[in-house]
C-alpha cells in the first residue's frame, strides 16, 4: 500500500472537520483495505473512525431500529433486538462475507461504499430506512445513486441508519461460489402502506422492482409475481454471470423472499 | 528504512552466519537478546526461520510445528542482509519489446540493480524442457522453453520482462512501476486451433502446433470402427486449471563470494530436480549449485519445476553481493505457475451388438501455452496414454494429440498430470455408450473388465497392471453408495422440486513416474536415494530424496526402517530437501513417493545389513552367509549367539551408516470406482453433492488416516474442477480481480461431503511395502463421478449432452431452461 | 504512530507506519512467522488472528488498528505450562493438517467457533470455516478437528 496520513479523532466533528480531498473515513476495512492493497483506491489520509463515541450500538427509538454506523454485521447478527424485530436483516447480514469479514465489517462502511453486489444496500432500501449522516437524514430511495455512488456529500459521515419495523420482511440471495457475493439479493418487506422489493448484486446499484411490489401489495404470495420478471436489459453481465441469469435470479430469489417473510 | 532488518540483527545471534550483516552490526550491544515486546528483555528463542537460516539442511515433517506457528515455509527465512526482487509483467498476451527504460527504476530509492531479458540473456539460457522431441512425436525439438526474462518478445499476459531489485519490498514495488516497456500488440491466439493469423507465436512453429503425436494402433481401429454394430461419440472440455496451493512459491538466492557457490532457498516439489534445471540454465559447473527447501505449503504440481524467478534470484543474488529474496504474490501465482489440464478432446468408442468395447479413439487438443515446461510435452501424451483404456477389454486404441501454442502461461503436470484427463474422457464416454445403447451403466462396465480379478495383465496400451479388485470395487461401490434406493431418492427429491442425479466412474492409476523416466532418457527408470545415520544415543536420521508438500511420505519409511532394524519407530526421523544431502533424488509427483522411497531405503537398509552382517561375521569367526538377520536380531547359525542391531550401532559408531540408491523398475495401477450424488436446485442451477462414495485399491495401506486424506483432497481437487474452477483468460487476466480467489472459485468447507471411503486394497507384489500409490487417485476419480451425476439428474434435459465442467449454476440454468421441461412465458417488467 | 498492544499475553509498544498491515507487523516487525499469507483478496484465511478474542483477517487490517487491543497468534495460543492448547492437539489428533499452511488460521478461526458457537454440530461448523480455504485436506478431517477440539474446550470449562 501507499503511504498515507492517519487520524483516530474521538468525535463526530473533529472526523469531519479532518476530511478533505482524497482522505477516507475507515470503518471496518473490509472494502477500503482490500482496494487500498490493489492501487485501486490510494487516500492521502485515513479518518479512523474507531475512537469515535456513539457511532456503535443498536437501540429503539419510538417505532424504528437505530444501528450505528460503526456497528458491525457480527454484532447486529447477535443483537437480541435486531432478531425479535428485523430478522430478515439478521438473515441478510449473516450471510455477508465471511465469519472473519463480519468480525470488522459495518453497515455505514457498507453503504457508504455502495458496492453494487454489497447485501445491505438490499436491506437498507427493501425496508426504505433512514441514513443519518452527521448534518441531515437521508432516505434510502435517495442514498443510492449509481456503482460505489452515493447521496453523501464529500466528508459527509453516516452516523447511523435507522430502520422502520415491517409487518414481514425476508431475505434470500445467490451468491457466487468463488466472490462469495450476491450475484442476486432479494429483500421484500410489507407495511401497512405497501410492498417494498430491492435487489442487489444483479445491477450496477440496488434498485426497486415496481413491477413485483404492485402484484405484492395486492396478493402478498410467491405466486403474485411468477408471471413478472425483471428486465436483463438492466442487469450486470460479468465474469460471475450474465445478464439474464442474473434477472432470472432475481425473480427466483424474489419469490423465495416473499415465502421467507410469509414465514 | 530498515528497521525490518535492524530488528531482526538485535533478535539475532550472529555468529555464524551464512552471511555478513549488513552494516552496523549489533548497533546497540545493551540491547542484544532482547526479545520482541518483552519488557523484562528476557531472551526468546530465535524465530524458526532465522535459525534455518543460519543452518540449512534437510528438514523432518513435524506436524507439531505445523500447530504452533514453528514449521518453516520460504517467506518465513530471513536472511541479514536480504534485498527484495519483484518481477515486472507484461500486460499483454503476444507483443514485441520495442524497448525498456529501466532508467527511472535504477534511480529510485533503495534500488540495487534492474535486470532485463537481455541482461539476463548474456547469463542464462532458458530453462530446458527435459522431454526429447522423439517422445512427442517431433523429429526436432522447438526452441520453446521458458526464458528467465523474456527478450524481444513477450507471449503471455504475465510474461516477465524485468527484474527490479531493491532494499525492501516495498522500493522493488514502486520501482518496478517506474520501467516502462514500449510494446507493439501483436495478434492473440487464444484458443488452442493450429492455424495463425498473421505472426505466430514462434517463428519454428508457422501454425502454432507445438506437436502431433500418435499412440496404439489407428489401422486396427479404423477397421474395428468399420465394423462395429455401435459407434459412440463424445466432445469433451476439460478446461485450464489453477493449482493454487495456499503457499505461493518463492525463492532466496545466496552466493558465496569466496567459493562462488550459489545456494537456492525455495519451495521445489524435489531440490534435484531444480538443481539440475537451474545448473543447466545458468552453466553452472556441477557441485555449484545448492538448492534447499524448508516445508511446502502444498504444490500439486505447479512446483515441480525450475522456474525464471529461480534463476533470477540467483543471478541477482551473485550481482548484488546481498542475498536476493523473491515471494509470489496471488495475482502473480496466476500470472506465472503453470496450470493444468486444458484439453478439448473428441473421443468414440466402438462396440459390438452386446455390448462389449472393441475399440477406442482419443483426440485431445492441448492448449499448451506460450512455453514448454520442463515436462509439457509428456503431460499432455505419454503420462495419460497407458491408462486410456483403463482396465477396459479393448481390441485397440489409438490416441492422437495435437498441443497448440497459445498466449498463456505454460500447462504442466497438475495432480495427475494427464491420467485424470485420460480417465474423464473414458469414463464420460463410457456413461454416453450405455445410455445409447441403452445398457445400465453398470452392467456395461462389467462386460468390460477383466473377469480375473488378482492376477496381472497387461492392458491395450501395454500398460501392466498388477491385478486389481475392479468389479469388486463397483459392487462395493454401488452398495454401499446405495445405488438400489436411489430411484425413491430421486422421487422424493423431486417432490421438494429437486432434481437428485446418480453417477458413478472407475479410474485406474499408473503410479511411479516411469513413464516420464522413460521419456526423458530411453530406458530410464526413476531413481531414488536414502541415506541412514545411527546416532549414539539411538536416534537414525533418515535423509530420503522425496519431497512432502503435505503427504506423510515419512511414515512407510519410518515404520519399515523400524520393523527391519528392531529400533523403536519414534527415534527415527525422515528429513527432505536438501540438494547437498544426497547425491541424486526424485523428489515428488506423479505418486511416486511411496514407491521410490520403498526401493531406496531397502536399498539403504540392505546395504547396513550387510555391512553388519559383515562385522559379525568377522567377530564371530564366521562365514558372512551363516549369519542370520531377523527382525533386528544377528544370530550365528548353530549357536546362540545373538546380537540386536540397536546394540551394534553403540557398539560401532558411524560405521553402519549407509546411503543407497535405486531405480524404480514396477509402478502401480491403483485403481477403484467412486459414486455420488447430486442434488440440483432447478431454478438456480446450484448443484449440492449430497453424498460421495469412495472405494479404492491401494494395495496394503499404511496409514489409513494418511491415505484418506490424500483421498478426500484429491476428490475435493476433483469436485472444484467438476463444478466451479476455471483458469481466467488472457482478457481477464488484465483486471486485478480476475488473477484472485476472489473470481477464481475454490470451494469451501459447506461445499465438499466426506468421503464415505471404503478400502478395497489387493497387496502389490512388486515393492516391500505392497502398497499402491494414492496421492492423485481422486483427482482421476471426482470429475466424471460428479458429471456423470449431473447429466443423469439432467437426463431430462437435450442440452444436457453438451454441458461441460465446470459445470456451473448459470451453465446448468441454461441446460434447464432451454427445454426439456415446460418453461413457463414470463411478461418483462422494469 | 506508536501503538501500544498486548501480543500473545504480553505489553508491546512499537512505533509503527500506518500503512503496515497486521501480517506484516505480526510476521516481519514481531516475528511471528506462524500467521501465513496466502491470497491478496482476503479470501484464505491463512492470516487469521483473534482480535480481542474473535477472529479477524490480518492481512486486511492496519497495524495501528491494533492499538489498545489484545492480539493472539497461533504462537501464543497454548497457554501457560500448556504444550498444546486442546485445539491444536485436536487438530494433530483427527489428521486435520497436511501442508500445514492453513493450519495455523484455521486452529484460530477454529478456537473462536469453539468459543462463541459451542452448541455448533458439524454443518454449522462447515458454515463457519467458509473463510478459511484448505487446499489439501478437502476440509473433513479439519471439521474433525474443530468437534473434537470444541469437546475438548469443553470439557476443560465444566471441570
Amino acid at each position: 500500500m501507499k503511504p498515507f496520513d492517519y487520524f483516530r479523532p474521538g468525535s463526530v466533528s473533529g472526523a469531519v472537520a479532518l476530511a478533505r480531498e482524497q482522505t477516507c473515513f475507515l470503518a471496518g476495512g473490509m472494502s477500503l483495505l482490500p482496494m487500498m492493497k490493489h492501487n485501486l483506491a490510494a487516500p492521502v489520509a485515513l479518518i479512523d473512525l474507531s475512537a469515535v463515541p456513539d457511532l456503535n450500538g443498536i437501540r429503539k427509538t419510538g417505532d424504528a431500529i437505530e444501528i450505528g454506523a460503526m456497528t458491525t454485521h457480527a454484532a447486529v447478527a447477535a443483537s437480541v433486538l435486531v432478531r425479535e424485530t428485523l430478522p430478515a436483516l439478521v438473515a441478510l447480514v449473516v450471510g455477508i462475507g465471511d465469519p472473519a469479514v463480519r468480525n470488522r465489517g459495518t453497515i455505514g462502511g457498507s453503504l457508504a461504499n455502495n458496492d453494487p453486489a454489497a447485501d445491505y444496500p438490499a436491506g437498507v432500501l427493501g425496508l426504505g430506512a433512514t441514513i443519518v449522516t452527521d448534518r441531515r437524514e437521508i432516505t434510502a430511495d435517495d442514498f443510492f445513486i449509481a456503482s460505489f455512488t452515493t447521496a453523501l456529500e464529500p466528508g459527509e459521515l453516516i452516523t447511523a441508519v435507522r430502520f422502520p419495523v415491517p409487518l414481514a420482511a425476508g431475505y434470500v440471495r445467490f451468491r457466487s461460489a468463488a466472490s462469495r457475493f450476491p450475484l442476486a439479493g432479494v429483500f421484500v418487506a410489507r407495511f401497512t402502506g405497501g410492498v417494498r422489493v430491492a435487489v442487489t448484486g444483479a445491477a450496477p446499484s440496488v434498485f426497486r422492482v415496481p413491477g413485483f411490489e404492485a402484484p405484492l401489495a395486492k396478493d402478498f404470495s410467491p405466486g403474485a409475481i411468477e408471471a413478472v420478471s425483471v428486465d436483463p436489459a438492466r442487469m450486470l453481465s460479468d465474469i460471475n454471470g450474465g445478464a439474464a441469469y442474473r434477472a432470472h435470479l432475481a425473480g427466483v430469489m424474489a419469490r423465495r423472499a416473499v415465502a421467507e417473510a410469509m414465514g | 528504512m530498515t528497521t525490518e532488518l535492524g530488528r531482526r540483527q538485535l533478535i539475532a545471534m550472529t555468529g555464524a552466519g551464512l552471511l555478513t550483516s549488513a552494516a552496523g552490526g549489533l548497533a546497540n550491544a545493551a540491547e542484544a537478546g532482547t526479545a520482541p515486546g518483552n519488557p523484562a528483555k528476557m531472551p526468546v528463542a530465535m524465530p524458526p526461520g532465522d535459525a534455518f537460516a543460519r543452518n540449512l539442511g534437510p528438514l523432518p515433517r513435524d506436524v507439531g510445528k505445523m500447530i504452533t506457528g514453528g514449521a518453516i515455509y520460504v517467506d518465513d527465512v530471513r536472511f541479514d542482509g536480504e534485498a527484495v526482487g519483484v518481477v515486472v509483467r507484461s500486460p499483454h498476451p503476444h507483443a514485441r519489446i520495442r524497448a525498456i527504460d529501466a532508467s527511472a527504476a535504477r534511480g529510485a530509492p533503495g534500488v540495487l540493480a534492474v535486470l532485463s531479458g537481455e541482461d539476463v540473456a548474456r547469463m542464462a539460457k532458458p530453462i530446458a524442457c527435459v522431454i526429447p522431441p522423439a517422445a512427442y512425436g517431433r523429429a526436432e525439438a522447438l526452441p520453446v522453453d521458458r526464458p528467465v526474462l523474456a527478450a524481444g518478445r513477450v507471449r503471455h499476459v504475465g510474461d516477465g520482462v524485468a527484474f527490479v531489485v531493491a532494499e525492501t519490498a516495498g522500493q522493488a514495488r514502486e520501482a518496478a512501476e517506474l520501467v516502462k516497456v514500449d510494446y507493439e500488440l501483436l495478434p492473440e491466439y487464444v484458443e488452442p486451433r493450429a492455424g495463425a493469423v498473421g505472426m505466430p507465436i514462434w517463428d519454428a512453429a508457422p501454425d502454432n502446433v507445438a506437436f502431433d503425436w500418435q499412440f496404439g494402433n489407428p489401422a486396427l481401429c479404423r477397421d474395428l470402427f468399420n465394423r462395429a454394430a455401435h459407434t459412440v461419440r463424445i466432445h469433451l472440455s476439460i478446461p485450464r486449471l489453477i493449482p493454487n496451493p495456499i503457499e505461493p512459491r518463492a525463492a532466496i538466492g545466496l552466493h558465496d563470494p569466496q567459493s562462488g557457490k550459489l545456494t537456492l532457498v525455495s519451495n521445489p516439489q524435489g531440490v534435484h530436480f531444480v538443481r539440475g534445471g537451474l545448473t543447466r540454465a545458468l552453466g553452472l559447473p556441477d557441485g555449484e549449485l545448492r538448492v534447499v527447501s524448508p516445508y511446502l505449503g502444498g504444490a500439486f504440481g505447479s512446483k515441480i519445476y525450475a522456474y525464471p524467478e529461480h534463476a533470477l534470484v540467483l543471478l541477482a543474488a551473485r550481482m548484488v553481493g546481498r542475498p536476493v529474496r523473491w515471494t509470489a504474490t496471488r495475482r502473480e501465482a496466476f500470472l506465472s505457475d503453470t496450470q493444468g489440464r486444458g484439453h478439448t478432446t473428441e473421443a468414440a468408442m466402438a462396440l459390438d451388438e452386446d455390448g462389449r468395447f472393441l475399440a477406442l479413439s482419443v483426440h485431445p487438443t492441448v492448449d499448451i501455452g506460450a512455453y514448454f515446461s520442463q515436462l509439457t510435452p509428456i503431460t499432455a501424451t505419454g503420462v495419460g496414454a497407458p491408462i486410456q483404456g483403463g482396465a477396459y477389454r479393448f481390441q485397440a486404441i489409438e490416441i492422437h494429440v495435437r498441443g497448440i501454442f497459445t498466449n498463456k502461461v505454460p500447462v504442466d503436470a497438475y495432480r495427475g498430470a494427464g491420467r485424470p484427463e485420460a480417465n474423464y474422457v473414458l469414463e464420460r464416454l463410457v456413461d454416453r455408450a450405455a445410455a445409447e445403447l441403452r445398457i445400465d451403466p453398470a452392467e456395461l462396465r462389467a462386460r468390460n473388465l477383466p473377469d480375473s480379478q488378482t492376477a496381472s495383465f497387461t492392458a491395450v496400451t501395454g500398460l501392466p497392471i498388477g491385478g486389481g479388485r475392479f468389479l469388486d470395487n463397483q459392487r462395493l461401490c454401488l452398495e454401499r453408495a446405495d445405488r438400489a434406493g436411489f430411484a425413491q431418492r430421486r422421487a422424493e427429491a423431486a417432490s421438494r422440486g429437486r432434481l437428485r442425479g446418480f453417477g458413478f466412474a472407475h479410474y485406474l492409476e499408473a503410479n511411479g513416474g516411469l513413464q516420464v523416466a522413460a521419456a526423458i532418457a530411453p530406458g530410464g527408470l526413476p531413481h531414488e536415494c536414502a541415506a541412514l545415520k545411527f546416532g549414539a544415543d539411538g536416534t537414525v536420521a533418515v535423509t530420503i530424496g522425496t519431497q512432502s508438500s503435505g503427504q506423510d511420505h515419512a511414515r512407510p519409511v519410518t515404520l519399515y526402517v523400524a520393523e527391519t532394524l528392531g529400533l523403536a519407530a519414534d527415534e527415527i526421523t525422515v528429513r527432505e530437501g536438501d540438494s547437498d544431502a544426497l547425491p541424486i533424488g526424485g523428489g515428488t509427483g506423479g505418486s511416486k513417493s511411496t514407491l521410490t522411497s520403498s526401493v531406496a531405503i531397502k536399498q539403504a537398509v540392505d546395504i547396513v545389513i550387510a555391512k553388519a552382517r559383515a562385522l559379525m561375521a568377522q567377530t564371530w569367526n564366521v562365514q558372512p552367509e551363516t549369519v542370520q538377520f531377523d527382525r533386528g536380531v544377528f544370530s550365528a547359525a548353530g549357536s546362540l549367539r545373538t546380537v540386536r542391531f540397536a546394540d551394534l550401532v553403540s557398539r560401532y559408531p558411524g560405521q553402519l551408516d549407509n546411503e543407497g540408491e535405486a531405480a524404480l523398475h514396477y509402478g502401480s495401477s491403483a485403481n477403484g470406482c467412486h459414486a455420488c450424488e447430486v442434488e440440483i436446485d432447478p431454478e438456480t442451477g446450484a448443484v449440492e453433492i449430497v453424498r460421495y462414495t469412495g472405494v479404492d485399491d491401494f494395495g496394503r495401506v499404511i496409514d489409513a488416516a494418511n491415505v484418506q486424506g490424500q483421498v478426500q483432497g484429491g476428490v475435493a481437487m476433483g469436485i472444484g474442477q467438476a463444478l466451479a474452477e476455471l483458469a481466467p483468460t488472457p482478457e481477464a487476466l488484465q483486471r486485478p480481480l480476475a488473477t484472485s480467489n476472489f473470481n477464481h472459485a475454490l470451494l469451501r468447507a459447506p461445499e465438499i461431503p466426506a468421503v464415505d471411503w471404503v478400502d478395497n486394497g489387493l497387496p502389490s507384489a512388486t515393492n516391500i511395502f505392497g502398497a499402491k500409490a494414492c496421492g492423485e487417485s481422486g483427482a482421476s476419480a471426482a470429475p466424471p463421478t460428479v458429471m456423470n451425476a449431473i447429466a443423469d439428474a439432467l437426463s431430462a434435459f437435450p442440452g444436457a449432452r453438451e454441458l461441460q465442467m465446470p459445470a456451473r449454476p448459470e451453465d446448468i440454468w441454461k441446460v434447464i431452461s432451454s427445454g426439456g421441461a415446460e418453461s413457463s412465458a414470463r411478461t418483462t417488467s422494469a | 504512530m506508536k501503538i501500544s498492544v498486548t501480543l500473545n499475553g504480553v505489553a508491546v509498544q512499537e512505533d509503527v507506519e500506518p500503512h503496515l498491515l497486521a501480517a506484516a507487523w505480526i510476521r516481519e516487525r514481531r516475528c511471528l512467522t506462524g500467521t501465513h499469507i496466502g491470497c491478496d483478496t482476503t479470501q484464505c484465511g491463512a492470516c487469521t488472528i483473534l482480535l480481542d478474542g474473535v477472529s479477524v483477517k490480518s492481512c486486511t487490517l492496519l497495524a495501528v488498528s491494533l492499538d489498545g487491543h489484545a492480539v493472539t497468534t497461533i504462537e501464543g495460543l497454548a497457554a501457560n505450562g500448556q504444550d498444546l492448547h486442546p485445539m491444536q492437539a485436536a487438530f494433530k489428533e483427527n489428521h486435520g493438517l497436511q501442508c500445514g499452511f492453513c493450519t495455523p488460521g484455521m486452529i484460530m478461526r477454529a478456537v473462536d467457533i469453539a468459543i462463541h458457537r459451542r452448541e455448533a454440530d458439524e454443518a454449522e461448523i462447515r458454515r463457519e470455516l467458509e473463510g478459511n480455504i484448505c487446499r489439501c485436506t478437502g476440509y473433513r478431517n479439519i471439521v474433525a478437528a474443530v468437534l473434537a477440539g470444541a469437546q475438548a474446550m469443553r470439557a476443560a470449562r465444566d471441570k
